[in-house]
């Protein structure tokens, strides 16, 4: 482990597509969460983005060959493809079947909510708890966000991608990128005030 | 312009994606419009209140089950690799092993060869017609079939 830290994911591909499985596993290691996050948004499922994140790494590294460096980054086409699979996962008859026989939504586990920047010094209890329902509060809100808007402002807000990145993602233009994410704010805040 | 629009400049604003000429100019309308600040500040506290929300995975254990699905894939890859190998085989050697493998055809034709690998008797096994041909064997067949 960390043996590639230094690398470049530019380099850590060359080295892949010469067909060395810890060069990619070092990729691997660096997006996980990422297109955990990103899944798990699309898909509301915790066990659909673990599957997601199977199938988008594998596809990625069936498919490494085609992977253009001039067109964009590991991490946006990587993000592409996943983007796509939770859609399709989401889409499926068989997804849908599922849902209407039974609401899995209450099964799902508590989301493991990114370590405050605040916590540093020891919460205690009322702020945790106030924490906790605000969290709740975003997480419901984000869910009645239609697909395309949530996924914009998540890409930016959550991973602080570029609005040029998100457009490469989403294949779609820049100026619907900023439109989206400036829907997407204004609907969740919406929400949260009701 | 309206107040919206100056909304929609305060969202890139907050992601710091508006052009310095247009900030001047949101800065100023900000100075005097109390609902255009509002929804500025709104959109900042959403943006922190966001990056809180974010869930992250308690352990590796799914970045390693990645990688093991990775290497068996690479694994079978490798199979598919040494198969292709046997694409590059000159083929001055296939003939040689091909050869070989046919070297108990010496001093025949390819004909004779093919002719001499007698299947009547393969056939007589499976069916013992007592001299008959296998036609005679099947109208008997269906005779004893239809006196039932
Ligand atoms: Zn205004």
């Amino acid at each position: 482990m960390g043996r590639f830290e230094d690398l470049s994911d530019q380099e850590l591909i060359i080295a892949a597509r010469g067909g060395s499985e810890h060069h990619f596993g070092e990729l691997v290691d660096r997006h996980t969460t990422l297109v955990y996050r990103v899944a798990r948004s699309i898909t509301g499922s915790h066990e659909e983005a673990e599957d997601v994140v199977q199938e988008s790494f594998l596809r990625a590294f069936k498919n490494l060959d085609k992977f253009d460096g001039s067109k964009s980054t590991f991490k946006t086409w990587l993000l592409t493809i996943a983007r796509t699979q939770s859609i399709n996962i989401v889409s499926s008859f068989r997804r849908k079947a599922l849902k209407f026989f039974s609401d899995h939504d209450e099964d799902e586990p508590e989301l493991e909510f990114a370590s405050n920047p605040l916590s540093q010094e020891p919460l205690d209890a009322e702020t945790q708890l106030s924490l906790k329902r605000q969290c709740h509060a975003m997480d419901k809100a984000l869910k009645k966000l239609p697909e395309r808007q949530r996924t914009a402002l998540l890409l930016r807000s959550q991973e602080s991608l570029s609005y040029d990145e998100i457009a490469i993602v989403m294949d779609i233009s820049v100026s619907s990128v900023e439109s989206l994410i400036f829907r997407a704010r204004k609907k969740i805040i919406e929400l949260v005030e009701r | 312009m309206r107040h919206i629009d100056y909304q929609k400049r305060v969202s890139l604003l907050v992601d710091g994606a508006l052009e310095q000429s247009s900030v001047d100019e949101l800065l100023a309308h900000l100075e005097e419009c109390a609902e255009c600040t509002r929804a500025y500040e709104k959109m900042m506290s959403l943006n922190k209140a966001l990056a809180n929300v974010k869930p992250s995975l308690a352990d590796r254990s799914l970045a390693n089950k990645v990688k093991v699905r990775i290497s068996g894939e690479s694994n079978s890859a490798g199979y598919a690799w040494n198969f292709s190998l046997l694409k590059q085989v000159p083929i001055w050697a296939l003939i040689a092993i091909l050869a070989v493998g046919v070297g108990d055809m010496a001093g025949k034709t390819l004909t004779e060869a093919l002719n001499s690998y007698d299947t009547s008797h393969n056939l007589e096994n499976l069916i013992q017609d007592n001299g008959e041909s296998l036609t005679d064997v099947l109208i008997d067949f269906g005779q004893s079939e239809n006196g039932r």
